[in-house]
């Protein structure tokens, strides 16, 4: 099984704005009105900065309880800065390959490239994690996705990788497994497919990844497998693709999923 | 419900002072990128129009204070304060074209005065000139700085157009089912990212040359989508003089605002399909009688004071990342002026 790292350096390195930032982790990025040791001071607690005292009666009740709209902002936050530095990405590695190889330092190019596309793979890692903690904080996540490819996990989001490398123009297919494990029906849902990209900048659209079941409803304690089928578009390039598989609940149920193209 | 702090100018004095102090020197700045040529008319004569106007300066105040308070100068970061105001006064002529506003800094809008095609021509305009202070910080910032503030800007006019783009297309397919998530989406998109995220971001990068600035994200955010409901709410219950728009113009414009999503959400199936039908009405069409049923409907469901819960809920949770972002820089007046203009956007009145 893969072991996957978390960036742990909470460097920002020089690009395009986003490209290259940590995402807010949970280890270290609590959302505000959650507080932990060591933390600046809570508006309204009345310690430390001179100002603080100046604004404890407003935010009396807000000290008290974390803010389910702070806590959908930090989530939406989190989605955006998640895209940009997809297509950040993007951009700058073209910038690698059009305007360095002019410059005329192949070997140099080549090893940024390699050190960016780990860095990219870290950074949508990370971020799919804190995602994943941020929204299991907002209620007590009852539903959960399991894989039947093999498994890695991220913080709690389970990666999905296609059992065997495909063919471009060929579809491969992987079972996933969704278990509301609460006492409570949960409201139907969908699946919803990001496009996939890998480190060069090769993409296959949303569009080439489907699911069986367009709907999802699950009773208290049920399970549901669902197949996803993935047809990369013919004269995809060989290589490992990620992407992601969210759902359209409000606590974003989501998964990476990896294909390798032959 | 939440106490209201302070809400007199007088308390918020020390914001306003360090507000219009950064303004004006980013102003008379701006207006010596505006060609001074013969042929002026039709367009260089009126790029001045709303820069003169006033404005609160949010964008170039936070800018340069964030720059100072992390150790940079003012010289430093003043050309990028003067694209801000520049890129954010041609997104108000633009912005004004496309809500069919009336008026803008209590004058008549660009367009209103001058005709669409001059307004568009003239917020074009602007958007070319905000590209040469840019430029210029290539001889006292050098090359890597210089290109890593073009990039913030990319991203923050490409959120921007974004989150314009989302705005304008519910008001023209009438969305009506939309949440309160979806708003916040759309104002970081809009607002947040050019009015509070990256004039931070910028600022401290300047100073820092090589900060962390994924740490002001946060901090802009709240602050700003704080800033956007304050400002929603103050075009329905403002002081026309002071605010300088037409009150109620949101309501006409069908502007999806906070208060009219939780008034869509709230209300029965029979008052919701007479907001639809209201909002599907040509704008021009809808009437003064209307415009005030759909007020009464807001504040039947409390919608302003919904809103103001989430303004402060925000505006809590910004100065909470306040603390986090700044925590490194030792205190100044630029610092206490970056905790206590959070306050200022959910209190002030214009």
């Amino acid at each position: 099984m893969a072991k996957i790292r978390h960036n742990s350096t909470g460097t920002e390195k020089k690009g395009p704005p986003h490209a290259a930032e940590p995402a807010p982790r949970p280890s270290d990025e609590p959302v505000a009105g959650e507080h932990r040791p060591g933390d600046p001071p809570r508006p309204g607690n009345g310690v430390g900065a001179t100002s603080a005292a100046q604004v404890t009666p407003v935010f009396k009740s807000f000290a008290d309880a974390t803010s389910q709209i702070v806590m959908q902002a930090a989530s939406i936050l989190e989605e955006e800065v998640a895209a940009g530095i997809l297509a950040a990405k993007q951009i700058e590695n073209r910038f690698i390959d059009i305007e360095e190889m002019r410059s005329g330092k192949p070997d140099e190019i080549l090893q940024r490239f390699r050190r960016d596309a780990h860095e990219l793979v870290d950074i949508i890692l990370d971020i799919v994690g804190a995602a994943a903690k941020n929204a299991s904080r907002l209620a007590a996540r009852a539903i959960s996705i399991r894989t039947s490819g093999s498994i890695a996990e991220v913080a709690q989001t389970p990666v999905l990788t296609m059992p065997l490398p495909i063919k471009a123009g060929e579809t491969g297919e992987v079972a996933l497994a969704i278990d509301n494990d609460g006492d409570t029906a949960a409201q139907p849902f969908e699946l919803l497919p990001t496009d996939l990209i890998n480190a060069a900048g090769g993409h296959i659209p949303a569009h080439a990844v489907q699911f069986d079941l367009k709907e999802i409803s699950l009773a208290p304690h049920q399970h549901q497998r669902v197949v996803v089928r993935i047809t990369p578009p013919a004269g995809t390039p060989p290589g490992t693709y990620s992407g992601l598989i969210q759902s359209n609940r409000p606590d974003q149920l989501r998964a990476v999923l990896t294909v390798v193209v032959a | 419900m939440v106490e209201a702090g302070p809400s007199s100018e007088a308390a918020h004095q020390p914001v306003l002072e360090r507000l219009r102090l950064y303004h004006e020197l980013t102003i008379q700045t701006l207006l010596r990128t505006v060609p001074q040529k013969p042929r002026a008319k039709y367009l260089w004569d009126l790029v001045p129009s709303y820069p003169l106007r006033g404005g609160k300066g949010f964008r170039p105040g936070l800018c340069i204070s964030t720059c100072r308070a992390f150790g940079g100068s003012t010289k430093a970061v003043l050309l990028s304060a003067v694209a801000l105001e520049l890129f954010h006064n041609a997104f108000l002529i633009h912005d004004d074209v496309e809500d069919g506003s009336e008026y803008r800094r209590g004058l008549p809008t660009m367009h209103s005065e001058h005709g669409v095609g001059i307004a568009v021509n003239v917020g074009d305009a602007m958007n070319v000139l905000s590209i040469r202070p840019l430029m210029e910080n290539l001889a006292t910032l050098g090359p890597d700085l210089t290109w890593r503030i073009f990039e913030e800007i990319e991203h923050m006019v490409r959120e921007s157009v974004e989150g314009q783009a989302t705005e304008l297309g519910w008001v023209r397919d009438n969305d009506c089912d939309l949440t309160v998530a979806d708003y916040l989406r759309m104002t970081l998109k809009k607002t947040c990212w050019y009015t509070c995220i990256h004039p931070c971001r910028i600022g401290a990068l300047i100073a820092t040359q090589d900060g962390n600035l994924g740490r002001f994200n946060r901090f802009g955010y709240y602050m700003g989508a704080a800033f956007q409901i304050q400002d929603d709410i103050l075009n329905l219950v403002g002081d026309h003089k002071k605010y300088g728009k037409e009150i109620g113009g949101d309501i006409r414009e069908g502007k999806r605002t906070v208060m009219l999503i939780h008034a869509l959400n709230e209300s029965t199936e029979k008052e919701k399909l007479r907001l639809s039908r209201f909002l599907a009405t040509p704008r021009l069409q809808r009437s003064a009688r209307d415009v005030r049923w759909v007020y009464q409907v807001m504040s039947k469901y409390d919608c302003i004071e919904f809103a103001r819960s989430v303004a402060r809920q925000l505006a809590g949770a910004a100065i909470f990342e306040f603390h986090k972002a700044y925590r490194t820089v030792p205190d100044s007046e630029d610092k206490r002026f970056l905790e206590q203009i959070v306050m200022y956007m959910i209190e002030r009145d214009l």
